[in-house]
């Protein structure tokens, strides 16, 4: 390394100077350009679709072949299926994640658990949505119904519900669960009682946020609940009818398969009012669902830190 | 205290709560696993029960299984095409997305946190939520539009679907590479600047070689969300099986031939067998994707320990 | 009578004593007393390989407290986690020897771990009441141990708290959340909690150090007020709270026992070099 005389040392700081204030400016042009487009995707789907939300629109049956239809029964089975969903995929990860946190030996086995749920959650959803076809639809014989539909989502949904589950429980300082267990309680104990308590910020925000990407999943929804959404009424409670809202057994086509399936069919003329509306429909439930895993989660930290 | 006998014992209490929670573990289990073995076992058949040879199939570039092969009988089943158009679309994506993603998130963790942190983080985690349909739709209404204008054509093709799937996997990585870039130590950056680096010469000389292993398994996230995202791509690619020689023409996709066909086709004839050996070399490439990381990991850490 | 007499100053001539591990095991039975917990010759390893604890013999007796103190890694607080079994919590940490607890040895297959953990409580560095109420914080546990009665609780809550000299500051907000309550008082509630046991032994893992001088000093005078009523068994890192609180102390370095006996003695008259230069500051 040669010695720098007075005056190229100080044309060096220069330079350095100079490509740190060039880096500074490109990021910051970087950020700025990302925010652009994050705000106007969001702005160009919900004003878009804004227009055509009608009350007749968001109760409507959809139709077939011509203009006019709603997306009445679609924005039912979204939720429907949403909180099926939910219903088997939160004890399956809670129990998941307890047992990985505070059970699991140090091992291969449990390495290899660890490895199973890391494959799932890679795994394209289109693959889940594909073997929900192969064994729930076919095998079983459960034809396109909310109840395949509901277990793909779950097997979409659990890798990462459990990973965020697992996360809070692990935040959560060490010496709580010592403290328990120093009462001579036991581990399941402190686990309920104190533990997920807690954790319990984490946990809800978490699982709003995973509800918000369930309830926009669509691949894995094709094969499964299908892409019809007959006729329902909601005031049938006889779970056997295929016409009951409430029956399992039956297709359900969601809001995310909907705009999906007016787009590669297009069949109906007004292919861009019904996907327009529909979007922003989800987009804004989406948006909601995001909002309520902060306020809610905040909410929750606040309460259990200090009443 | 005469209540005292109608506590379940602690240790069958510890046994129940062992045994409950164990079974959750082995639900999900099993699933992985049926997953895993029906897909095999349904996209094997193709090879074991149809008799396609599976070197024609993972080197043949012509995708036809409504003809049939005069030499052989069989339908023409090469599955280049798709392969050739998965991997073009998940490369060109990740290259678009991956410098604006690592560029952010050196911007919210080194430039100013202030900003990153309050706004621009939660904004990035929205748009991970976002569905990819609704990246469908607007890769329709304005990409595919835009492309038309641009270069004429059809405007769909790979370099629309790549567009749309770098939008999608943009805050993936910019989200995981933030991750990344706070876990390394604030001790690297004092050192680094108590030598009298630059911030720039810092960040690029310093942090964000401390952070490489863990910027690149970010970036292998996208890449595997890239290769598995099925309708935003089947949206905007065209959906012509045929071999992409142009970034602009109708091209296909492993997933968006999935997604087209397997409604069209009837469940065990081969042309329906020959879509689950497609599905079979889809969930090759995560588990491969998956190795990848692994493999990062390995040799992060031995880095560190040197 | 008189046999009797010096039979009781020699006695207390063993109590004021020091010893190395070899010479306490040959007069351990005749320090007056009467012994709650013994560790026989207890050994412990972490991952099969690495030894924390090596042949380490003591003695706790009843209203007494013992101060155990040594360098930071010497196994101090690995050892006092062996007499609640808190370190079978740890993976790969494995000691087998027999620890008695009233002469019965709980590091045994057959015996409680739960049941024993509520005679022998422990309190920890750093002050960790739960995210409940400050009633509930000491209710919560023996609840889930069977006493469902709202007034005995009741009764409890109150006892536990006088005796931790935490209810004349609490009685009016005890539905109040326990993280509002100061570091020092958090502490003495964690201590209330494990006086709410009704435990024989309480194990304290530095209890004051994460406390400011004031604190600390209240959690001393408890820690003496509960030795009429306890065993404890204290670990510290500081020797002027060792000298004030304990009658008994024992020294560890690298995972052994190189000193232990009556706490004035050893710090005015060291037996070992190796306490000798501890004391000095020559390292720690």
């Amino acid at each position: 390394m040669k010695t720098l005389t007075h005056e190229e040392h100080l044309a060096q700081i220069k330079k350095n100077k100079k490509s740190d204030k060039v880096a500074t400016t490109i990021l910051s042009i970087i950020v700025a350009f990302i925010s652009l487009v994050l705000v106007s995707v969001i702005v160009y789907i919900v004003a878009r679709g804004l227009p055509y939300l009608s009350w007749d629109f968001i109760t409507k049956n959809p139709e077939s072949f011509k203009a006019g239809g709603g997306i009445g029964p679609q924005i039912f089975n979204s939720f429907y299926l949403l909180f099926l969903t939910m219903l088997i995929s939160i004890p399956l990860s809670l129990g998941g994640a307890i047992y990985l946190t505070q059970y699991a030996p140090q091992n291969a086995l449990t390495g290899f658990v660890k490895l199973a749920i890391e494959t799932l959650s890679s795994l394209p959803s289109i693959v889940v949505g594909l073997f929900g076809y192969l064994f729930f639809v076919i095998k079983f014989g459960w034809g396109f119904s909310i109840l395949s539909g509901s277990i793909a989502l779950t097997m979409f949904n659990l890798p990462i519900m459990v990973r965020v589950i697992q996360q809070s429980l692990e935040a959560v300082p060490a010496y709580q669960r010592d403290a328990g267990l120093a009462l001579g309680l036991t581990r399941w104990e402190t686990t309920i009682h104190i533990l997920i308590p807690e954790a319990l910020a984490g946990i809800i925000t978490g699982i709003i946020l995973c509800a918000g990407r369930v309830f926009g999943e669509a691949a894995a929804l094709i094969y499964t609940s299908g892409q019809s959404a007959p006729e329902i009424d909601l005031l049938n409670f006889n779970l056997t009818d295929p016409s009951s809202a409430w029956n399992i057994m039956r297709p359900a086509e969601t809001l995310a398969v909907h705009i999906w399936k007016v787009n590669s069919e297009g069949v109906i003329p007004d292919v861009d009012i019904v996907s327009a509306g529909t979007a922003a429909f989800l987009m804004i439930c989406v948006l909601l669902f995001n909002v309520a895993a902060r306020a809610v989660g905040a909410s929750i930290q606040k309460k259990v830190t200090a009443k | 205290m005469s209540k005292k006998s109608s506590v379940i014992p602690k240790r069958n209490l510890e046994w129940f709560g062992i045994i409950l929670s164990g079974i959750c573990v082995l639900i999900i289990i099993a699933l992985v696993f049926a997953l895993i073995f029906m897909v095999a076992n349904q996209g094997l058949a193709t090879f074991f029960v149809d008799g396609v040879n599976f070197i024609d199939f993972i080197t043949g570039t012509v995708w036809n299984p409504t003809v049939k092969n005069e030499a052989t009988g069989l339908p023409i089943t090469g599955a280049v095409p798709m392969i050739a158009g998965s991997f073009a679309v998940t490369f060109l994506s990740t290259l678009i997305a991956t410098p604006l993603a690592i560029g952010a998130a050196v911007f919210v963790v080194e430039i100013s946190p202030r900003i990153g942190k309050k706004y621009f983080q939660p904004a990035i985690e929205l748009l991970v939520g976002i569905p990819s349909v609704v990246y469908g739709l607007i890769g329709l209404m304005v990409i595919v539009k835009f492309m038309r204008g641009a270069v004429g054509g059809t405007g769909y093709g790979i370099l629309s679907g790549s567009i749309v799937l770098a939008l999608m996997i943009l805050p993936t990585i910019t989200s995981l590479s933030i991750d990344a870039l706070a876990a390394v130590p604030n001790s690297y950056r004092q050192g680094a600047l108590a030598l009298g680096s630059t911030r720039w010469q810092m960040i690029s000389k310093v942090v964000l070689r401390a952070a490489l292993p863990a910027l690149m398994t970010s970036v292998i996230l996208g890449m595997t969300r890239a290769f598995g995202e099925a309708l935003a791509v089947q949206m905007v690619i065209g959906n012509a099986p045929v071999m992409p020689n142009s970034f602009f023409t109708p091209a296909s996709t492993l997933t968006s031939v999935l997604t087209m066909g397997m409604g069209n086709s009837i469940f065990g004839t081969l042309e329906n067998n020959v879509l689950w050996s497609l599905a079979l070399l889809l969930m090759f490439m995560s588990l491969i994707f998956i190795a990848i990381i692994h493999l990062i990991g390995k040799v992060g850490s031995l880095e560190h320990t040197r | 009578m008189n046999d009797q007499t010096t039979q009781t100053q020699q006695d207390n001539a063993y109590a004021l004593d020091s010893y190395t591990q070899d010479e306490f095991l040959a007069v351990q039975d005749k320090i007056p007393g009467d012994v709650v917990m013994r560790t026989d010759k207890l050994n412990l390893f972490y991952n099969k390989t690495k030894q924390a604890l090596k042949n380490v013999s003591l003695d706790f007796r009843k209203n007494e407290v013992s101060a155990l103190i040594g360098p930071s890694g010497c196994g101090k607080s690995t050892y006092l986690r062996c007499l609640n079994l808190m370190n079978r919590e740890i993976p790969n940490c494995i000691f087998t020897e027999p620890i008695y607890y009233k002469g019965e040895d709980i590091n045994s297959r057959e015996a409680d771990v739960y049941e024993v953990r509520k005679h022998i409580g422990m309190v920890f560095q750093q002050p960790n009441p739960f995210a409940k109420s400050i009633y509930d914080n000491i209710a919560f546990a023996p609840k889930k141990h069977g006493l469902k009665d709202k007034q005995a609780l009741d009764e409890l809550v109150e006892s536990s708290l006088r005796g931790a000299a935490l209810w004349d500051e609490v009685k009016d907000i005890l539905h109040k959340s326990a993280f509002e309550l100061s570091g020092g008082q958090q502490q003495r509630l964690c201590i209330a909690r494990t006086i709410a046991m009704k435990p024989d032994v309480i194990l304290m893992d530095e209890p004051a150090s994460a406390l400011d001088p004031i604190s600390t000093l209240k959690i001393e005078e408890l820690m003496r007020e509960l030795a009429k009523d306890y065993c404890i068994i204290s670990v510290t890192h500081n020797m002027e709270q060792a000298k004030r609180i304990s009658e008994y102390t024992a020294f560890f370095y690298f995972g052994e026992v190189i000193e232990y006996g009556n706490t004035m003695k050893m710090f005015e008259n060291p037996k070992t070099e190796l306490l000798q230069e501890y004391l000095s500051g020559h390292f720690s």
